[in-house]
């Protein structure tokens, strides 16, 4: 400890050329760069955690089908079920969801390219969602962004649509690896384009061994029943949110 | 781009921990797979630092080959009284 001004090497602070000129000192700090973001998901989880509700974080390119794939969910399994919707502007998703009777809160994000865990904070407080009850949580339609920021969700899922690519997972790798599930949806659409379905399955497992591959069409049924199958799974925590 | 909220993430960080303290150099770890492009994360920290106490701060960057993302120091121009370093957790509630 410097007597004169009281500076020292505690605290993680590491003094730099010490001669007493005080003109300046490096500040040892070694502090993760979303440390914030990362507390305040925490707090989202625990929130959730408190009133027994799940968590699902919907990521994928824009017209993926996210939003259709959620109609279809809302309206078949019923439950209590409620959305928060992340877009950069319009409330058109929310009107969407709204009109299959769930709850919802729209985030706009303006020139934010993807929902962080304050936003989620917030919208989690206005949603207010029921003990028991699935909140899903549609992210800012972006392949890259969404990836970086824990929401404090107890699921990530990334929809990916056969006009988008079988190569995608490996151009995209940092938003498949966070993923649980992938939904590989507009699976109707394959006669039509080219996509190498064994080739996008290994793409995944080759970023994420332990993310499981669902094809489904939300528009026709197709492989639906599998993407329900995996939901009932994954909240089962909450008890009987997703009707068996 | 969300390297915009990375680099006001980086400001909001240091100014939480060291107050309104001129800073005159930043050094980051940004690992080669952390998902942050270190070209975008040098274009938005000179946006985000303006009119702040990082304002004309020199950015240094190393890049490890893993998944760090992390403010390794900093470099202020002291006066007598050295600032206070916060706790490592901000503050709740």
């Amino acid at each position: 400890m410097c007597a004169t001004c009281g500076c020292s090497d505690d605290a993680g602070v590491r003094v730099n050329g010490h001669g007493h000129g005080h003109e300046d000192r490096l500040v040892v700090l070694e502090q993760k760069v979303l440390a914030r973001n990362d507390h305040l998901a925490e707090h989202n989880r625990t929130w959730l955690a408190e009133r027994d509700v799940v968590a699902v974080n919907l990521m994928s390119s824009p017209g993926s089908g996210k939003t259709t794939l959620l109609e279809r969910t809302i309206r078949e399994l019923g439950g209590a079920v409620s959305v928060v919707e992340g877009d950069q502007e319009t409330e058109f998703d929310a009107d969407r969801i709204r009109a299959t009777g769930a709850p919802v809160v729209q985030v706009n994000t303006g020139a934010g390219c993807h929902l962080d865990a304050d936003m989620l904070a917030r919208a989690l407080r206005s949603l207010d969602p029921v003990p028991g009850s699935v909140v899903f949580v549609e992210n800012v339609g972006n392949l890259v962004c969404p990836a970086l920021f824990d929401l404090g969700e107890q699921h990530r899922v990334v929809v990916m649509s056969v006009t988008e690519g079988a190569d995608k997972p490996l151009k995209y790798p940092h938003m498949f690896r966070t993923a649980d599930v992938v939904v590989l949806n507009k699976t109707d659409l394959l006669p039509y384009v080219e996509f190498d379905s064994s080739r996008f399955v290994g793409s995944v497992s080759q970023v994420n061994e332990h993310a499981r591959v669902i094809g489904v069409s939300a528009t026709r049924g197709d492989g639906i029943p599998d993407w329900y199958g995996w939901l009932r799974e994954a909240v089962t925590s909450t008890g009987s949110a997703i009707p068996g | 781009m969300h390297e915009l909220s990375v680099a006001q993430a980086v400001v909001d960080e240091i100014i939480a921990k060291l107050g309104d303290v001129p800073v005159t150099k930043v050094r980051l770890a940004i690992g080669r797979r952390s998902g942050v492009v270190v070209d975008s994360i040098r274009f938005c920290f000179d946006l985000v630092v303006e009119d702040t106490s990082l304002a004309g701060a020199e950015l240094v960057v190393d890049e490890p080959p893993d998944r760090d993302l992390r403010i390794v120091s900093v470099e202020v121009i002291r006066t007598c009284a050295p600032p206070a370093v916060a706790p490592t957790t901000p503050a709740c509630g």
